[in-house]
């Protein structure tokens, strides 16, 4: 039967067979293979278009961003002579009870080469590594709150693992009443951050601010992780289940910090 | 050569289209599955070797940045590509009904990648899901019929050639 097929047909059907074979086998030893270092070559093969393309991109949206700037710049500047005052007095304050002065944190600022997961972006692409000192676990935030964490570094650029990463767990807080838990991210019944909580704890209520708890080694504490969006309990009743909409927008990645882990120990 | 030149092209451009300008529609609920809008449309125009080439390529690039269960997309693809590229030498390619059919049927057979993800959830993770793609398969399809049309309006004839039986044996 396939001596009556043409060339070009059993050709087609011998490289689809192939590929079907490699796909199972990659599905059966896919644990085994080095993918950070492939993910790093096309990472390093891929930034320089992701750069170009974003290029473009950027320009438009920056000159949308520079009108809302100047108006939050002037905003800012009476912000900031305020609190030039309150530090001053402040200082004054610390050195009458003679407090230690609190180290300024050092952040790496970066921009987002590419996010990626289908259909809930779980990770994203950094345009910084090692070469400028972001390395494995650093916290990675944004000026709205916690993006995520360092899950592999390469020379020019940096993988995070997001919040929306399915095995992604922090240790938070509620901001109000402190109570503590851990906030994971689930598709069931649909995609979605849940702060799972003692049974016991005290009373959550919609619209409070959750924080990172610092219980987690891998994040300091006091980050804004979003707000409290809504109270339930888990299916089997025995912990309270709050959902928690992020501080950050996915739609708008742009920019992000990362937090080295001697910069953050520092937080207080 | 020629081939292989456009089909590298187009893997580099779905992939950068995809990790840089796509994902921000995700936020807003909206998924365009421009990994199988490009197995489809390779598979239509340069038929099953190439289209399960271009799945295959596609798959392990999508597989490797997802990072779990590697194997799944490209197996899916490249198996895609392969069927998509059979059926268009006995359709009618240039049909817009035949395009939209072909490009949501490749999305909602890539969409299946998703099930492993769902094996240990509830019913209504699984509702979701359905739901989802119930708006994502069809958008998908539009999206592809409508870059299918600009293609065609730059190149000002039909983008596909007629259906050849050549290679065939005479019975």
């Amino acid at each position: 039967m396939g001596g009556n097929l043409p060339r070009a047909e059993r050709r087609g059907g011998a490289l689809v067979a192939l590929y079907v074979a490699l796909s199972l086998l990659l599905w059966v030893v896919g644990e085994r293979v080095p993918q950070p270092a492939l993910r790093g070559i096309g990472g390093l093969l891929f930034s320089p278009l992701d750069r170009v393309v974003l290029a473009a991109d950027r320009a438009v949206a920056a000159w949308v961003e520079n009108r809302k700037l100047h108006g939050r710049i002037a905003e800012l500047e009476i912000e900031n002579a305020q609190l030039k005052d309150a530090a001053d007095e402040n200082r004054r304050l610390r050195d009458l009870l003679g407090f230690a002065q609190a180290s300024p944190v050092r952040l790496i600022p970066a921009e987002i080469l590419t996010v990626s997961g289908e259909p809930v972006p779980s990770s994203a692409t950094l345009d910084v590594g090692s070469r400028r000192g972001v390395r494995v676990d650093d916290a990675v935030i944004t000026r709205e709150g916690l993006l995520g964490r360092v899950a592999e570094v390469h020379s020019g650029d940096a993988r995070v693992v997001l919040l929306t990463d399915l095995n992604s767990a922090v240790a938070c807080a509620v901001e109000t009443t402190g109570v503590q838990g851990v906030l994971h991210f689930t598709l069931s019944p649909r995609p979605r951050l849940v702060l799972t909580l003692d049974p016991f704890a005290d009373s959550v209520r919609v619209g409070e601010q959750v924080l990172t708890s610092g219980l987690s080694r891998r994040f300091p504490r006091g980050l804004r992780v979003g707000q409290v969006s809504r109270v339930g309990r888990t299916s089997e009743g025995l912990a309270q289940e709050v959902e928690v909409r992020p501080a950050v927008r996915w739609t708008q990645l742009r920019h992000a910090f990362v937090l080295p882990r001697a910069a953050a120990a520092d937080r207080p | 050569m020629k081939t292989l030149k456009a089909l590298l092209t187009v893997f580099v451009v779905v992939l950068v289209l995809r990790g840089t300008v796509l994902w921000r529609f995700v936020g807003y609920g909206v998924w365009i599955d421009v990994a199988a809008i490009a197995t489809v449309l390779w598979a239509m125009s340069q038929g099953a070797p190439w289209g399960s080439t271009l799945g295959f390529m596609l798959g392990l690039a999508l597989d490797l940045d997802a990072g779990h269960w590697l194997g799944r997309h490209a197996l899916v693809l490249s198996m895609l590509g392969y069927v998509i590229g059979q059926l268009s030498r006995t359709l009618v390619r240039d049909s817009v009904r035949t395009q939209f059919l072909l490009i949501a049927g490749g999305a909602a057979i890539h969409q299946l990648c998703a099930l492993p993800q769902l094996a240990d959830q509830p019913s209504e993770a699984w509702l979701t899901w359905a739901i989802q793609n119930a708006l994502w398969v069809p958008l998908t399809a539009l999206v592809g019929v409508v870059l299918l049309f600009l293609l065609r309006l730059l190149r000002g004839r039909p983008l596909f050639d007629d259906v050849t039986i050549s290679g065939y044996p005479t019975p």
